[in-house]
């Protein structure tokens, strides 16, 4: 399990983030949900270890981030960023998922490169795109390549007794919606695979429909978390919108919408 | 279906196949063109020795056959002279060009270059220095200690300026590209300043070797000045190959990096010394030698594509090729002058820069 305890996080005399827990299970999609600033991104760093916590514990099996070995860690937990870096230099989409293997270098019980490599692109729905230059692709194929790449990290951390955790910022964002879909619906799916997966969602309809949890923050602080329907309430979402939101039934289908209340209506 | 995806399966393979084949064609010719220009450099020139000659003389040299006493200019020309001269240029090649590799995927620029970002004007400032006020401490230190005063002065001179460079340039644990090339023209004019002031206060002699040194130059190193500089060259070289993985995950960015389990910190300190040690140490025998960094690893990520392992490797050999040929070409273009070689590449370098420049600014307006 990946959790976070109690944690706080501190830029200078800032507070960013304060009295966050968040338990991570293998099998479920966490959505963190939040208006911007609430500290998300924040608490996404804090689990993958980049930042430091001013107070309270982040621990993967138990054992404190710190006390993991890079590389050791490096399998068990990998990081989709939020504005891919896209690199100025010319790589092809397999050559980049490639690199996302770069923990397992003489790794006894790692598994061949290339099948990883192959196996991620197909999870990622990245296949097609193997043999492109990264230049070329679209924001959403882009984005795609960038699961398959993070995936390849800890595809061994499939098995059950080292489940591995995936941190997805905003996977969404400036992707169009049909793009948005396509990749949450990967998060989930993987989800189902057994990674633990945790993803900064803006899209709250997307949120309701994909995910399992939540943790919805404002402010740095956790306003509710739970299963993602005891979150979904308009009570602790307009709360930490700062704004009236509501549910809407969508007509024609079990969907529910997430929306802004209209002051008109 | 299936045998659709086989199919599928089959034609990314034999892409992938295909590609690795033409990689391997183009690294051996790299190799060949490396073999070429070594032959072209040690045997063209006022006394031409030709490769069966050459390989006569280095075989008598090493005492497997004595020498026909025909050979004896010949050999003359080619041990004290040409070999040298033609070492010294694939040192100084090898050195810069994997430099230039290193700094673009560091910076995850590919317009860093040591001497575009003030490096290389560092440590010539500071090998400058030792010309002018260092005669007196050479003269106390013991031998081998008074050759290796310059490239050791020519390494701090490296390493501060890339401290420097490296510090300013960071914005929010980002390197700052913008910042980081107009820093290196403060450096670069600061320590031209210096240089001027030096050249000031410096009596003729000192005057003459100064100028090579701004000016650049493979000219007139004899053994015991190329010698000293070798190992520093090679434990610089050496080092930045080995961090070929760190550096490829650095080019994802230094947070991916650290996702991906490289102690980032540690790794850019030790490429900012090798860099240092690398390009100092060449600066010290060869002066200031531009664009050479720049062009070279562009060239073969073309052939290559952008993976270091063999992206740094590949350009410590090409960077010596084409500095030999530059050499080569700085010999005889003005005979019986000599050109110095780094007005050759700036006069080569520098328009490619502007070429790269007008390129990326196409690539970012579409």
């Amino acid at each position: 399990m990946l959790e976070a305890r109690n944690i706080e996080v501190r830029v200078g005399s800032k507070c960013l983030l304060s009295g966050v827990d968040l338990a991570v299970t293998p099998g479920r999609l966490v959505a963190v949900l939040g208006p911007n600033g609430a500290g998300k991104s924040t608490l996404l760093r804090a689990l993958s270890g980049a930042t430091r916590v001013a107070r309270g514990t982040v621990s993967l099996d138990g054992k404190s981030l710190a006390d993991w070995k890079r590389r050791d860690l490096a399998r068990r937990r990998a990081v989709l960023p939020q504005v891919s870096f896209r690199s100025s230099f010319s790589f092809t989409a397999r050559e980049l998922v490639l690199l996302g293997r770069a923990p397992h270098r003489g790794a006894q019980e790692s598994l061949p490169d290339e099948a990883v490599v192959e196996e991620a692109l197909a999870a990622a729905d990245a296949s097609a795109l193997a043999e492109r230059d990264i230049a070329t692709l679209s924001g959403g194929e882009f984005q795609r390549v960038e699961l398959a790449r993070v995936l390849a990290q800890i595809w061994e951390a499939k098995a059950p007794q080292a489940p591995g955790y995936l941190l997805l910022d905003e996977p969404t964002a400036s992707l169009d919606l049909v793009q948005q879909d396509r990749m949450l619906s990967l998060a989930q799916s993987l989800a189902r695979q057994g990674f633990g997966v945790v993803a900064i969602v803006h899209d709250l309809t997307a949120a309701l429909e994909r995910a399992d949890e939540a943790l919805l923050l404002a402010q740095g602080r956790s306003v509710a978390q739970g299963t993602i329907d005891a979150v979904m309430r308009t009570e602790p979402l307009s709360q930490a919108f700062g704004a009236p939101l509501q549910r809407a039934r969508l007509e024609g289908c079990q969907k529910i919408a997430i929306l802004p209340a209209s002051s008109t209506s | 279906m299936a045998v659709v995806m086989a199919a599928a399966d089959r034609a990314i393979e034999g892409a992938g196949s295909q590609r690795r084949r033409a990689r391997a064609q183009r690294l051996a010719f790299l190799l060949l063109a490396f073999i070429a220009a070594l032959l072209a450099g040690l045997g063209i020139g006022a006394v031409p020795i030709s490769p069966g000659e050459i390989a006569h003389i280095l075989m008598a040299r090493i005492g497997l056959i004595s020498l026909d006493p025909e050979l004896t200019t010949q050999s003359a020309v080619l041990l004290s002279i040409r070999a040298p001269r033609v070492v010294l240029g694939m040192l100084v090649g090898g050195a810069l060009s994997t430099c230039g590799a290193a700094l673009q995927g560091l910076f995850r620029n590919p317009l860093a270059d040591p001497q575009l970002i003030g490096v290389s004007a560092g440590a010539a400032l500071a090998a400058v220095t030792v010309i002018v006020f260092g005669a007196g401490l050479a003269a106390v230190l013991p031998s081998p200690l008074d050759l290796s005063l310059l490239p050791v002065a020519a390494f701090f001179g490296g390493l501060i300026v890339t401290l420097i460079i490296q510090r300013m340039a960071r914005r929010h644990g980002e390197t700052d590209v913008a910042t980081l090339l107009l820093a290196g023209i403060a450096v670069n004019a600061i320590a031209t300043a210096g240089m001027g002031l030096l050249l000031f206060v410096a009596d003729d002699q000192q005057l003459r070797s100064i100028t090579i040194w701004m000016l650049g130059s493979l000219s007139g190193r004899p053994w015991s000045e190329v010698l000293p500089a070798l190992p520093l060259i090679l434990l610089g070289v050496v080092g930045l190959l080995v961090l070929a993985r760190p550096l490829n995950a650095l080019m994802l960015g230094e947070r991916e990096a650290f996702h991906l389990g490289f102690d980032v910190e540690r790794v850019k300190r030790r490429m900012v010394l090798l860099v240092a040690l690398a390009t100092g140490a060449a600066v010290a025998v060869s002066g200031i030698i531009g664009f050479v960094g720049l062009v070279v690893p562009h060239l073969v990520r073309l052939l290559l594509g952008a993976d270091n392992r063999l992206v740094l490797p590949a350009s410590a050999l090409t960077g010596a090729t084409l500095l030999l040929l530059a050499d080569l070409a700085a010999r005889h273009v003005v005979l019986p002058a000599e050109l110095p070689i780094g007005i050759l590449t700036s006069l080569i370098g520098g328009p490619f820069f502007i070429w790269l420049l007008l390129t990326r600014l196409r690539q970012r307006n579409a």
